[in-house]
């Protein structure tokens, strides 16, 4: 697209119309001062491409001109395509837009309104189909050709802009059928994956197959562990059939030996039953037999014991006789044990009473001694201890303050060696004084001792700030005090009241205790008293316990005896009794005798009988009845294990039958064959699903690296460009992915050097470089408008020469246009259009 | 004594193998017996015998049973059935089910015991267990005289010798027998002529693997030592077709999808592995031939084995899509299936957005 003439009217400050031709194989150069309108051109040539005719926003109302009620208009001439048009926008009032085509002589409007718009747009770069109706941002490829005032740092590039550059590279437009294919290998993958994640999705149906192959192999399992399960009963039904088989077979067995074993088995069943009849007889036979004898026995041991207790009862009489009577001696004993109770107790509460009458006397002591310190103490006039504390602390103080006035005192000792009058002004002695050659006179006072020679001069000297006569005057006050006081004699007195107080305190505890004594003495006395009135004697001769016990001990000693005597006697007079008693009640012994002789007859017959059973058992075959016994336990035995093999058989007959019930061959098949259609199915999904991602991965990657191969490429027609600029300085130029560029590589370095590591020139030499790369790509195809408004501006004139050379040389590419308020900068030029605003 | 000799039924088949044509592959399988029936009671038969696997399982449904019975029972003679390797006399098994007893027409031979029947003597050979042990006719005894024709009634493959549950190929001699009517292999026996011991072969192919299936045999033996005659009779009506095409041209996809389409049938089941080189169109003429597929067979499966994806006529427009291409046809070639089939969804893609 060229542009050969841009016409404004009422817009910022061209409101009356104002136009400029641009030659379209020069580089155009429009100059002129500050606020002549450089930039609105520009303004205005984006207004007629780019901005809606029926907006009214900020941007359009700043350029309609203060103060005016009128619309702003603008209108621009350009060839594209091979023809020749022109863009025509009216704004705020009566707002058209129109696209006219030059024709026969005349410029014929093709379009107005929205579509004149889209059309306009898409000379700068919109791909058809993707208007906005100048709602969006997009500036297309003038955000590349056309740098506003300040403006040449080059942004991230407009994707349109990109998408035009990898297409006039090579690179293939995201447009058509590769939007389309992308858009269907998203969708396609989208059906298993997750946009990023390589892991199914979980609503994807390779996962949902696998979910129901899942069900179906647990389903599948659990039928062949039941048919297995199954399988298994069988075996033990048929192993429990054959175990049942051998049982019988051996049951049969025992019960043919049994029925052989019959005639003899019988009569050992008989003489066994006999045996035992005969054996209880006898045994009934024994015992009757022993309560005969001791029926017997008894009633012997009976007479024997009478005849023997006959005897006894004789000497116990006769012990009785020679005891006494036993009341008798027991009251004796009881006497006597009286009196040593009451001995013991008169002989303690005679001592006690001793006792106390002594302490009684020592408290009368206590209280006449208590008596007589008082009186001495009363005397004595002792100062108490705290007197004495504060009579020695006066005496020290005393003794401090003559310390104190002596240290108080000034001496001056004046040595004279020569014969000197003196006058003592201050100071002790007072007055005139003669001191002769080799003589001394020492001069004391306070608070100064002032010396006056005549003819010499004076001396003064001053002491401590407490004057000797303050300390005097207080030395004094405490020796008033003080008084003809003998401290050395008031302290022996204090230590001879200590000593008495101390005597005293021990005698009053004593001398307190009488009361009490009295009381108790008198509590004694009494009860000796009682005593003595009882036992005649004793007042004169206290008895002896002692010799009291031993007549106690023998009136004890005769007490037992009488009372042994009594009861033995009572004991065999009562056996005596009992055991005559007794015996008439038992029959008499020849009776007795003959009992016992017949039923040790009975017993003997008895146990003959039964020897000879036995006999007779003893003569039938050996162990028949063992074998009889062992059969007949292995037929109970066999029973019980015939019954328990048949219930288990049953049991697990009937469990059989139960899950044969359920069919579980036709649900294994039912679920295998399922099984087998998802599985088919699974395996090819799963293939599908693999290949969508892989697919997905691959484009993505694919155009990633031709993204970044394009950036490169583009870099590298920068990097000649500015290297033709700076002759080489700055090296290789960096873009990344939007084409911004971000450094430079110098070439005697290996690093890489980012833009704001460059002067202020060199860095917008980089980004000049990149946009005119991207203007000789996007201009490859059709000649193109490449705008700098007042650029360059950091650049010194030697790269400025090289910059317009390398900008003359492209007037056959690209039509150049140059705002700035410079023009001696672009003198080098060497045939522009030179267009004054001024 | 003229007899029908049929044998695995395989009643209730798990047909895994046939996709969800299981249920109308099963009831095909009784139908055809119901046919045999017909034979059985046009040909005026002396009896017939069924030498195992009647059921695929020993635990067959109680209606499998039911109708089974209901078949054998039709056949206007007497049916003589022995227990096979897939449905041995077992606990709780089918042979079990009280509807044995009811119908007058069939003897489970469930021991090895003889049967008599007119003219002669049926040896039957039951199996017990899934398992044979040893040589299950070993407990035939040597012909005496008044035997008339004797009848071997067993199942289990052929060995020479020695083999557990195998029947020896000496047996027909070995053990004096007129005919022995085997079970167990599902194709019928190649021949048929101056032998004395066939396998009828089951009734209805089970898989795609059966070669000589969907037979039943008639035998004719004149008297004892006399060679029997034996004929061949079709039955089955499901055909098992299997089909291998290499794709290597473009066209020979769209061509094999013609071919696959000229052979529908309701009663056929088919199998077509595919391999070679898959170019788009193709593609797309076999994913539409899949689509058709379920309504015009009875099952019908095609397999893609390690498909390559063909150049494309029409080369993507150069840019990322072309590299990208580029970058999947390396991979595949160096055997990534992933890319292959990447490949062949990028053509079905490309063509489906105008590329």
């Amino acid at each position: 697209m060229i542009i050969s003439r841009i016409e404004v009217q009422a817009f910022r400050r061209f409101v009356e119309p104002f136009a400029v031709e641009l030659d379209p194989t020069k580089v155009n150069v429009v100059h002129g001062p500050n606020g002549h309108g450089k930039s609105t051109l520009l303004e205005a040539m984006r207004f007629a491409f780019l901005r809606s005719h029926k907006a009214t926003g900020g941007d359009v109302a700043e350029v309609a001109p203060w103060g005016r009620h009128l619309g702003p208009r603008v209108s621009v001439e350009f060839e594209a395509g091979g023809k020749r048009l022109r863009a025509e926008k009216q704004y705020l009032h009566a707002p058209q837009a129109r696209l006219s085509e030059w024709r026969s002589g005349r410029f014929e409007a093709v379009s107005e309104g929205p579509r004149a718009e889209e059309m306009l747009r898409q000379f700068v770069g919109m791909r058809p189909g993707f208007d906005k109706g100048g709602r969006g941002k997009e500036e297309f490829w003038t955000s590349v050709l056309w740098s506003t005032q300040g403006g040449l740092e080059l942004a991230a590039v407009d994707g349109s802009v990109l998408e035009q550059a990898r297409g006039v590279l090579g690179a293939q437009m995201e447009s058509g059928v590769a939007r389309r294919v992308v858009a269907e290998v998203e969708r396609f993958a989208g059906e298993n994956w997750p946009p990023v994640e390589r892991n199914y999705k979980k609503n994807s149906p390779v996962l949902a197959m696998e979910a129901q192959l899942g069900v179906l192999s647990n389903q599948i399992e659990a039928c062949r562990a039941e048919l297995a399960s199954m399988d298994e009963l069988r075996g033990e039904i048929a192993g429990l059939g054959a175990l049942l088989d051998q049982l019988s077979a051996e049951h049969g067995e025992r019960r043919r030996e049994r029925e052989g074993l019959g005639a003899d088995l019988a009569r050992l069943h008989a003489l066994d039953h006999q045996i035992e009849l005969e054996t209880k007889s006898t045994e009934h036979a024994a015992g009757e037999e022993q309560a005969a004898r001791q029926e017997f026995e008894r009633r012997h041991a009976a007479e024997q014991r009478l005849t023997e207790l006959a005897a006894q009862l004789e000497q116990a009489a006769a012990r009785r006789v020679r005891a006494g009577e036993w009341p008798v001696a027991r009251s004796r004993k009881d006497s006597v044990t009286e009196m040593w109770r009451q001995a013991v107790a008169y002989t303690q509460s005679r001592r006690e009473r001793d006792r106390i009458a002594g302490r009684v006397r020592s408290a009368e002591e206590a209280a006449a001694r208590v008596k007589a310190i008082d009186e001495v103490l009363e005397t004595l006039q002792a100062p108490t201890r705290a007197e004495l504390d504060a009579l020695a602390s006066l005496k020290a103080r005393l003794e401090m303050l003559e310390a104190r006035l002596e240290s108080a005192l000034i001496h001056v000792e004046v040595r004279a060696e020569r014969d000197l009058e003196l006058e003592v002004e201050e100071g002790e002695p007072s007055g005139h004084r003669r001191v002769a050659a080799g003589q001394s006179l020492t001069v004391s006072g306070s608070p100064a001792v002032r010396v006056r020679v005549e003819g010499m001069g004076e001396w003064r000297s001053t002491g401590p700030a407490t004057s000797a006569a303050e300390i005097r005057e207080e030395l004094e006050k405490a020796r008033t005090e003080w008084g003809e006081t003998d401290l050395d004699d008031l302290r022996r007195r204090r230590e001879q009241a200590d000593g008495l107080e101390r005597e005293r305190l021990e005698r009053s505890a004593a001398a307190q205790d009488y009361v009490v004594l009295a009381s108790d003495l008198d509590l004694r006395s009494r009860e000796c008293a009682a005593l003595e009135g009882r036992y005649a004697g004793w007042r004169e001769q206290a008895p002896d316990p002692e010799a009291i016990a031993l007549e106690l001990r023998e009136a004890e000693n005769a007490e037992a005896e009488a009372r042994e005597a009594e009861s033995e006697w009572k004991r065999l007079s009562e056996t005596d009794a009992h055991i005559r008693s007794d015996s008439v009640k038992m029959q008499p012994l020849e009776e007795l005798q003959q009992k016992l002789n017949a039923a040790a007859l009975q017993v003997r017959r008895l146990e003959l009988n039964l020897a000879d059973l036995i006999k007779q058992r003893h003569g039938l075959p050996a162990g028949l009845a063992e074998r009889g016994a062992q059969i007949e336990s292995e037929i109970a035995r066999l029973n019980r294990e015939i019954e328990q093999a048949r219930q288990k058989k049953a049991g697990r007959e009937g469990a059989l039958a139960e899950k044969a019930g359920r069919t579980p061959y036709a649900t294994l098949t039912q679920a295998e064959e399922e099984a087998a259609e998802i599985r088919s199915k699974y395996e090819r999904e799963t293939l599908r699903a693999e290949a969508a991602l892989l697919l997905r991965t691959t484009l993505s990657e694919t155009k990633r690296e031709m993204l970044e191969d394009y950036a490169g490429e583009i870099g590298a027609v920068a990097t000649t460009l500015l290297e033709e600029i700076t002759l080489r300085r700055l090296g290789e130029v960096k873009l990344n992915a939007e084409l911004t560029p971000w450094g430079v590589r110098p070439e005697p370095l290996d690093a890489k050097v980012a833009l704001e590591q460059l002067s202020g020139g060199e860095s917008e030499q980089v980004h000049f470089a990149t946009r005119l790369a991207l203007a000789d790509i996007l201009c490859r195809d059709e000649p193109g408008l490449v705008v700098f408004d007042d650029a360059l501006m950091a650049t010194d004139d030697q790269r400025l020469r090289r910059i317009l050379a390398m900008l003359e040389a492209r007037t056959s590419r690209m039509q150049v246009l140059i705002l700035t308020c410079h023009p001696e900068r672009y003198a080098p030029l060497r045939d522009a259009n030179l267009i004054s605003l001024a | 004594m003229r007899f029908l000799h049929t044998s695995d039924w395989h009643i209730g088949l798990k047909a895994a193998h046939a996709g969800q044509a299981g249920e109308r592959l099963r009831a095909a399988r009784l139908e055809t017996g119901r046919r045999i029936a017909d034979l059985a009671r046009t040909e005026s038969l002396d009896f017939v015998l069924v030498a195992g696997d009647t059921f695929d399982s020993s635990n067959p449904r109680a209606t499998e049973i039911l109708a089974v019975a209901e078949i054998l029972d039709g056949m206007g003679c007497p049916v003589f059935v022995i227990p096979g390797n897939h449905d041995p006399d077992v606990a709780a098994g089918g042979w079990e089910h009280g509807v044995w007893a009811q119908k007058r027409n069939v003897r489970v031979l469930r021991t090895k015991e003889p049967a008599a029947v007119e003219g002669g003597v049926i040896y039957p050979c039951p199996m017990g267990s899934r398992w044979g042990a040893g040589d299950p006719m070993a407990w035939i005894p040597v012909r005496s005289a008044g035997d008339g024709v004797r009848i071997g009634l067993a199942h289990g493959g052929m060995a020479t010798a020695g083999v557990d549950g195998e029947i020896r190929q000496d047996a027909a001699e070995r053990y004096g027998m007129d005919y022995v009517a085997l079970g167990d292999w599902h194709s019928t026996s190649a021949r048929l002529e101056g032998i004395r011991m066939a396998y009828s072969g089951s009734h209805e192919a089970t898989a795609f693997d059966d070669r000589d299936a969907g037979n039943v045999l008639l035998v004719e033996v004149a008297a004892a030592g006399e060679l029997p005659r034996i004929e061949k009779r079709r039955v089955g009506a499901l055909e098992w077709l299997r089909r291998g095409k290499r794709l290597e041209r473009a066209g020979d996809g769209a061509a094999l999808a013609e071919e696959v389409r000229r052979l529908a049938g309701q009663q056929r089941l088919l199998e077509v592995k595919i391999s070679g080189t898959l170019f788009d169109q193709d593609a797309a003429a076999l994913d539409a031939l899949e689509a058709e597929l379920a309504g015009k067979f009875l099952h019908a499966r095609l397999i893609r084995e390690g498909m390559a994806a063909g150049e494309r006529e029409v080369a993507l427009p150069e840019g990322f899509l072309a590299e990208a291409e580029r970058r999947l046809r390396t991979m595949a070639e160096g055997g990534d299936a992933a890319a292959s089939q990447a490949l062949i969804e990028l053509a079905r893609i490309a063509r489906e957005a105008g590329a």
